[in-house]
C-alpha cells in the first residue's frame, strides 16, 4: 500500500498545487468572515475528496485495470483510497484547529468543530468512494459533489439560524458515522472483488 | 559458427540450420568436441522459434553429428570416418542420379557414360 | 511439467458477443501468439486470463495455479503490458519508478535504468508528453525489469512505427533466453509474431480455429495459384480453404495430401490465417 500512497501523493503533487491553494483560501475566509462555518468545513473536505480526485486523475490512462496486474490485491487498491480520504481530513481537520485556536471561532466551541469536521468528513468518505467504485468516477464525483455542498450548506444555515447543537450529542453521531464508514468500507469492498474490466 | 537462412528456398528452417552445421562439421570447419550454441541462444540469435533450433538439433543427434549433455550443452562428436563415407556416398549416389536423368534427357546410353566417366578418370590422374 | 498457462472450457458471454469454449495451453519456456481479427476475442481472453473478468464456466490456471487464488507475490512474477496508457499519466518517469520500486519486491532498477537509457526515455518529463511509441516503451521496460517469469503482452507494438517494434521485439528475444520464461503476445500484426513465437493460436469470432507449433503449421499448408480449371482437378481433402477473382484462383491446400506432381507455394501466417477466415472451404 506504500506504492499506491506514493503514487497519490505524486499525482496530487503534481497536479493539485491550486487546490491547497484554494484549501488555503477557504479558509481564510471562513476565519476572516468569523462566523461561516461553510467556508471551514467545506475547506477540510476538500482534502478529504482526494481520493476522488485521484480516481478521476487516474481515469484517463485505464490505471485501475492494471494495477490489478501489479502485486496489489483488490483488498489493497480499496483501503488505500480510505487511507488517503483519512488522511487529507486529518490534515484539513488539524490545520484547521490549529488556526482556529489563532483566530476565534465563535459559533461552536473547538471540540465540536472538530467533530463537525470529522463527521462530515467520513460521511463524505462513506458516501463517495463506493459510488466510485460502483458507477465509475464521471458520475461518482458528480453525486459526491452534490453530497457534500447539500451537507455543508445546511450546517451552515443551521447554524445561522441559532440552533444548538445538543449537549450529550456529539457521542451518537461520531458512534453513527463510524459504524457508516465501516458499512461503507464493506460495501466498496464487496463491489470492487466483483468488479470487471 | 556461421548460419545464413533463406526464406525463398523450398527448404523448411530446421532443415537449413541442420545441412549448414553438418556441413561445417564435415568440412572441419567445427571441430570435435567444440561446443554448440545452446537451442536458445541460437534460436534468439536467429530470430527464430526454439522449437526449430530444437528440432536442428535433434536430427543432428539422431545422424550422430552431436551429442547433448544435459545441463550442459551440444557437442560436436569425434569425427566418425565411417559417417563421412556415409556421407559423401550419398551424395554420390544423388549425383549419379543426375547424371544418368540428364543422360537419359539427351539419349545418352549407359557405354557411352561409362567411356566418359574412364576418359575424364584418366585426365584427374595425369 | 504443468503449462505456464492453462484454459480449460473458457467461456465468457457479453451481450453481443460470446468467447468460447475455449481450450488453451501454454508450456513453460515458449512464446504463444495469438492472432485474430479485431474483436476476435483476443483481450478478452487476456482479461480474463489476468482475471479482470470472470469467465462464465471454464477454469484458468496460470503458474500452475487458479488464477483468482493468485497473490500479490505471484503477480511479481508476471509481467503485463496492456493496449492502454497504463501508468498515471500525470507522474514523471523517476517518480513512477519510485513506485515500482516500492511496489515490487524484487525491482531491479539498474535493469530499468537500461531500459530508459537503451530507448532513450527523459527522465523528468511527464508520462502524458510521451509519444504513443514512447510509453509503450516505458510499460514494457517496468514489464522486463521485475524478474517475471511469465510475460503477457496484449497488442503491445500496435500503432507502432516499424523501427520501434523492431527494438521491441529485440527486447522479447532477450527475455526468452532464460528456459523458464514464456510470453504470451496478441497481435493483429502477425509479421511481427512469425518471427518470433514458437506457438500460435487463432481466434476467430471468440472461437479458436487453430492452436499449433509455428513450424508445423507453416510446414502444413502451401498456396497454389491456378486457374478455375485447374482448382477443379485438386484432392478436396487437401483444399483448406479457397479465393476465387475473376481472373483466377487461390487454394491453400495441406502438402501433405497434394500429389507430388503439383507445385504449392510456401506462405506465411497471416496468409494461412486470411485464406482460412475468409476463404470458402471447397465442396
Amino acid at each position: 500500500m506504500k506504492a499506491l500512497l506514493l503514487k497519490d501523493w505524486y499525482l496530487l503533487k503534481n497536479t493539485c498545487k491550486s487546490l491547497a491553494l484554494m484549501v488555503v483560501v477557504f479558509f481564510a475566509v471562513g476565519f476572516a468572515s468569523g462566523e461561516n462555518l461553510f467556508f471551514l468545513l467545506f475547506g477540510c473536505m476538500m482534502l478529504a475528496m482526494t481520493p476522488v480526485t485521484v480516481m478521476g486523475l487516474e481515469e484517463g490512462s485505464r490505471w485501475q485495470p492494471f494495477a490489478l496486474t501489479l502485486p496489489f490485491t483488490r483488498r489493497q487498491l480499496v483501503l488505500e483510497k480510505y487511507l488517503l480520504g483519512l488522511i487529507g481530513l486529518g490534515i484539513g481537520t488539524a490545520v484547521m484547529a490549529a488556526l482556529s485556536l489563532v483566530f476565534s471561532v465563535v459559533i461552536v466551541s473547538l471540540p465540536e468543530l472538530v467533530a463537525l469536521a470529522v463527521m462530515l468528513g467520513l460521511v463524505y468518505l462513506a458516501v463517495s468512494i463506493p459510488c466510485c467504485f460502483w458507477l465509475g468516477i464521471a458520475k461518482g464525483r458528480i453525486i459526491s459533489v452534490m453530497l457534500i455542498c447539500a451537507a455543508c450548506s445546511s450546517i451552515g444555515a443551521l447554524a445561522v439560524a441559532g440552533a444548538q447543537l445538543p449537549q450529550p450529542g456529539l457521542f451518537w453521531p461520531l458512534a453513527g458515522v463510524l459504524l457508516l464508514c465501516a458499512g461503507s468500507l464493506g460495501i466498496s469492498l464487496k463491489i470492487y472483488q466483483k468488479k470487471e474490466f | 559458427m556461421q548460419i545464413i537462412l533463406s526464406n525463398q528456398s523450398g527448404q523448411p528452417i530446421y532443415e537449413q540450420i541442420a545441412t549448414q552445421i553438418k556441413n561445417q562439421i564435415l568440412s572441419g570447419q567445427l571441430q570435435p568436441g567444440e561446443m554448440l550454441p545452446s537451442i536458445r541462444a541460437l534460436a534468439k540469435d536467429l530470430r527464430i522459434s526454439v522449437i526449430t533450433t530444437k528440432r536442428a538439433y535433434d536430427e543432428l543427434e539422431q545422424q550422430g553429428f552431436l551429442s547433448t549433455v544435459a545441463g550442459k550443452g551440444s557437442f560436436v562428436r569425434q569425427a566418425d570416418v565411417e559417417l563421412i563415407r556415409e556421407e559423401n556416398l550419398k551424395k554420390i549416389e544423388a549425383l549419379i542420379s543426375e547424371i544418368l536423368a540428364l543422360a537419359a534427357g539427351c539419349g545418352l546410353g549407359y557405354e557411352e557414360l561409362a567411356e566418359m566417366l574412364a576418359l575424364l578418370a584418366e585426365k584427374e590422374e595425369s | 511439467m504443468e503449462p505456464i498457462i492453462s484454459l480449460e472450457q473458457v467461456s465468457k458471454h457479453y451481450q453481443n458477443f460470446t468467447l468460447g469454449p475455449l481450450d488453451l495451453s501454454l508450456p513453460a519456456g515458449y512464446i504463444m501468439g495469438l492472432i485474430g481479427e479485431n474483436g476476435a476475442g483476443k483481450s478478452t481472453a487476456i482479461r480474463l486470463m489476468l482475471d479482470l473478468a470472470r469467465p462464465d464456466s471454464g477454469s484458468i490456471r496460470l503458474l500452475g495455479k487458479e488464477n483468482r487464488s493468485l497473490g500479490p507475490l505471484d503477480r511479481e512474477e508476471i509481467g503485463v503490458v496492456l493496449d492502454e496508457t497504463c501508468f498515471p499519466e500525470h507522474l514523471t518517469v523517476r517518480q513512477l519508478e519510485a513506485v515500482l520500486a516500492s511496489a515490487y519486491r524484487l525491482w531491479q532498477p539498474e535493469a530499468f535504468q537500461g531500459y530508459l537509457d537503451r530507448f532513450q526515455l527523459p527522465r523528468e518529463k511527464r508520462i502524458r508528453e510521451f509519444s504513443r511509441g514512447m510509453k509503450r516503451k516505458l510499460v514494457i521496460a517496468a514489464a522486463l525489469s521485475h524478474q517475471a517469469r511469465l510475460l503477457i503482452l496484449d497488442e503491445a507494438t500496435s500503432g507502432l512505427d516499424p523501427v520501434v517494434r523492431d527494438e521491441i521485439l529485440d527486447l522479447l528475444y532477450d527475455f526468452t533466453r532464460d528456459e523458464r520464461c514464456s510470453i504470451l503476445i496478441s497481435s493483429h500484426i502477425l509479421s511481427d509474431l512469425e518471427k518470433l513465437c514458437d506457438y500460435i493460436a487463432c481466434l476467430h469470432r471468440g472461437k479458436l480455429i487453430f492452436c499449433e507449433e509455428k513450424d508445423a503449421l507453416l510446414e502444413r499448408f502451401g498456396l497454389v495459384r491456378c486457374s478455375a480449371a485447374q482448382l477443379e482437378a485438386l484432392p478436396a481433402d487437401a483444399v483448406a480453404a479457397v479465393r476465387q477473382t475473376s481472373y483466377a484462383a487461390e487454394a491453400l491446400v495441406e502438402l501433405s495430401k497434394l500429389p507430388p506432381c503439383l507445385q504449392a507455394e510456401r506462405c506465411d501466417i497471416e496468409t494461412i490465417m486470411v485464406m482460412l477466415l475468409r476463404g470458402g472451404k471447397r465442396i
